[in-house]
């Protein structure tokens, strides 16, 4: 029952840091910028739009099964944090895939929606997903290779950046793609294709998508939070995150994609020879 | 490999204006590009027919929202052409002063829109910070900020005082130093750097026939420039440099036009200098011009911008506007072919395009167009 609360509380921080976030950004840009409970205004307003009448099923059962997803991730980190029965063994094998299940979907949504800039996100995410999603994985598995412990309620190693410094620059690094911020966000470059996956959703659909993006963001700051630092400090780790992130986003105009697609495959070969070398 | 239609525009992200692109893609490279035109027509010409030239005049201000000053100098050296008109030295400068403190303007908007493209949203935000110090000189010397409407036949709504020269100086002198500071960010940033160098490439070869104007040809290496091959007014009693550049890419495009608004910079500098402190300026317009017809060329912050009038019986008979993007536009499908996806944004800002003011004339019925002939037009309807 706790976790479910912790889960609830999660999605509405996760809300929260992203009106954090773009309040940082609009700072940087010497803007007043939003409100920072202005995420929740664009939710409730985007629910209040009358019901989207798609045809394609797929197109259709996106918005819902990605939320789902989401909010697993988040299940079996609050989980986690608690060490409750729910934290059960290898769940950051699943928490790994999840991750994968979520960006899978948005591509099938991509592609049902047959949106030319929608199919071209979903093929540049296809090109990145080989090098950044493989990369989360093993850098994942280092940070438990090296404390030998089965779960994420088990994880007590303090400081881990110390340990495995490596691994720890790798996912900050593949955060970037997760979160996507510049300058590698090519997936959801505004100027050349538009909206990216969700160019073609709208109303409660999109709020439902914005929210699973959001709890992703929160989802990504405690996983990093909970191995970079330990349990106590994932929230205010995540909290650190999205400030750097924005900073980042501020701060650097875009890679190009095949080179993005490039440097990450270099750096999943990286993350796959510290996961060898400490196996 | 199948080739896939990729639409940019008419309503798009990376497009300010209206104008559709469609790319034919194969895989993320454009194999061919076509451009339409036709969705901000405005019909400015036909407006300005059978008019008084100073009403035409208080219209050709409007053309366009960025280059006001620019359409009402080819406007006015036009006329004052036709009518054999002589302007006083204090007048000539203190309109380029306004035509260059327009360049300055236009070209940190292009370069804050351009960083924009690359997904820099902060230097765009800085870049439009520093362009207000600019529109905020127009407001103190002109009484309005966009279209300041400085110009009358043979003299200016507004004398400058000395307070204005100072404040012009005083501004101009607080952007040279924080443009210096973003220059040198689009110089050295090696992510700005790798996706313009070699983007959008146009030889020389290319400028030439396609008969590209303004920084987009200079930055090709044509060292061709209306203040300097046909000097006009102001530009008579200073000295401007072109800004050449030899690569012809994006990068050189942007680097060109940042050079320019030290070039302009120094142009405002030297011309506030020059203007004649004793001097008056003309209390009151040349109202009549019997007939007549001239031609006016101006620099334009992109590029040469021509205006063709003809007077007749006191008023307009016929006013014909060539902006410098309906040069430029023409090179697009060539400059966009094997280029990423990627980079189409980038290229295609690059151009600079200025859609609403370049728009004239697009009859297009049942999916065809139609030609119509010089008279259709100035009558405004198809002979039955």
């Amino acid at each position: 029952m706790i976790e479910i609360l912790l889960t609830v509380a999660f999605i509405l921080i996760a809300i929260l840091f992203s009106g954090i976030k773009r309040k940082l950004i609009a700072r940087m840009h010497n803007r007043v910028g939003p409100p920072i409970i202005q995420p929740f205004y664009d939710i409730i307003k985007l629910f209040s739009k009358e019901k989207p009448q798609y045809l394609n099923p797929i197109f259709n059962a996106v918005p819902y099964v990605s939320v789902i997803c989401s909010f697993v991730i988040l299940f079996i980190i609050s989980a986690a944090l608690l060490g409750t029965s729910f934290d059960f063994d290898y769940n950051f094998i699943l928490l790994g895939y999840l991750f994968i299940l979520l960006d899978t979907f948005y591509i099938f949504g991509a592609v049902a929606s047959r949106n030319p800039f929608a199919i071209q996100s979903s093929v540049r995410e296809l090109l990145l997903m080989l090098g950044y999603e493989l990369t989360f994985l093993m850098v994942i598995a280092v940070f438990f290779a090296k404390t030998e412990i089965v779960s994420m309620g088990a994880y007590a190693l303090e400081y881990g950046f110390i340990h495995v410094p490596v691994a720890s620059l790798l996912l900050i690094l593949v955060g970037f793609v997760i979160v996507r911020v510049t300058p590698f966000d090519v997936v959801n470059a505004e100027p050349e294709i538009s909206g990216g996956f969700f160019t073609e959703y709208y109303g409660r659909d999109l709020a439902l998508i914005e929210i699973a993006e959001f709890v992703k963001d929160l989802a990504f700051g405690l996983v990093a939070g909970l191995l970079l630092l330990g349990k106590v400090y994932a929230l205010p780790f995540a909290l650190l995150l999205v400030i750097f992130y924005a900073l980042m986003q501020a701060s650097s105009p875009r890679y190009c994609t095949f080179r993005t697609a490039k440097l990450f495959l270099l750096i999943a070969v990286i993350a796959f020879i510290d996961l060898f070398l400490l196996v | 490999m199948h080739t896939t239609i990729f639409p940019i525009g008419p309503q798009h992200p990376s497009l300010k204006e209206p104008i559709f692109l469609k790319l034919y893609v194969e895989g993320t490279i454009v194999r061919n590009a076509e451009f339409n035109l036709g969705y901000a027509h405005r019909g400015v010409e036909e407006k300005l027919e059978n008019k008084e030239v100073d009403t035409v005049l208080h219209a050709v201000q409007r053309t366009c929202g960025i280059c006001s000053q620019c359409h009402s100098l080819a406007f006015l050296r036009a006329v004052e052409g036709a009518g054999e008109i002589k302007i006083p030295k204090r007048v000539a400068l203190q309109r380029i002063i306004i035509a260059e403190l327009e360049r300055i303007h236009s070209h940190m908007l292009w370069t804050g829109v351009m960083m924009h493209e690359l997904g820099l949203e902060t230097l765009f935000m800085y870049f439009m910070r520093e362009r207000e110090k600019i529109l905020d000189v127009f407001d103190d010397v002109t009484g309005n900020r966009v279209h300041h409407s400085a110009d009358l036949v043979g003299t200016m709504k507004r004398d400058f005082s000395e307070d204005d020269i100072e404040f012009i100086l005083k501004s101009i002198d607080s952007i040279k130093q924080n443009v210096s500071n973003y220059q040198d960010v689009v110089n050295t940033h090696d992510v700005i750097r790798d996706r313009c160098i070699g983007k959008g490439k146009i030889t020389k070869a290319d400028a030439r026939k396609f008969g590209l104007v303004g920084p987009v040809t200079r930055a090709s290496g044509i060292n061709y420039d209306v203040r300097v091959n046909s000097p006009y007014m102001g530009y008579k009693f200073v000295k401007v440099k072109p800004v050449v550049r030899k690569e012809g890419d994006a990068q050189a495009r942007t680097l060109a036009r940042m050079d320019e608004i030290y070039e302009s910079i120094r142009i405002v500098e030297e011309a506030c200098g020059k203007i004649p402190r004793k001097e008056k300026v003309p209390k009151y317009p040349v109202k009549r011009i019997a007939q007549g017809y001239g031609i006016g060329r101006v620099e334009a912050p992109r590029g040469e911008n021509f205006h063709f009038v003809k007077i007749e019986n006191a008023k307009t008979k016929r006013v014909k506007i060539r902006t410098p993007t309906v040069a430029n536009v023409v090179v697009y499908p060539r400059v966009l072919q094997g280029a990423d996806i990627t980079d189409v944004p980038v290229i295609v800002m690059s151009m600079d395009p200025c859609i609403s003011c370049m728009e004239r004339v697009a009859v297009i019925r049942k999916g065809k167009t139609e030609v119509w002939t010089s008279h259709e037009l100035s009558r405004g309807r198809k002979n039955d």
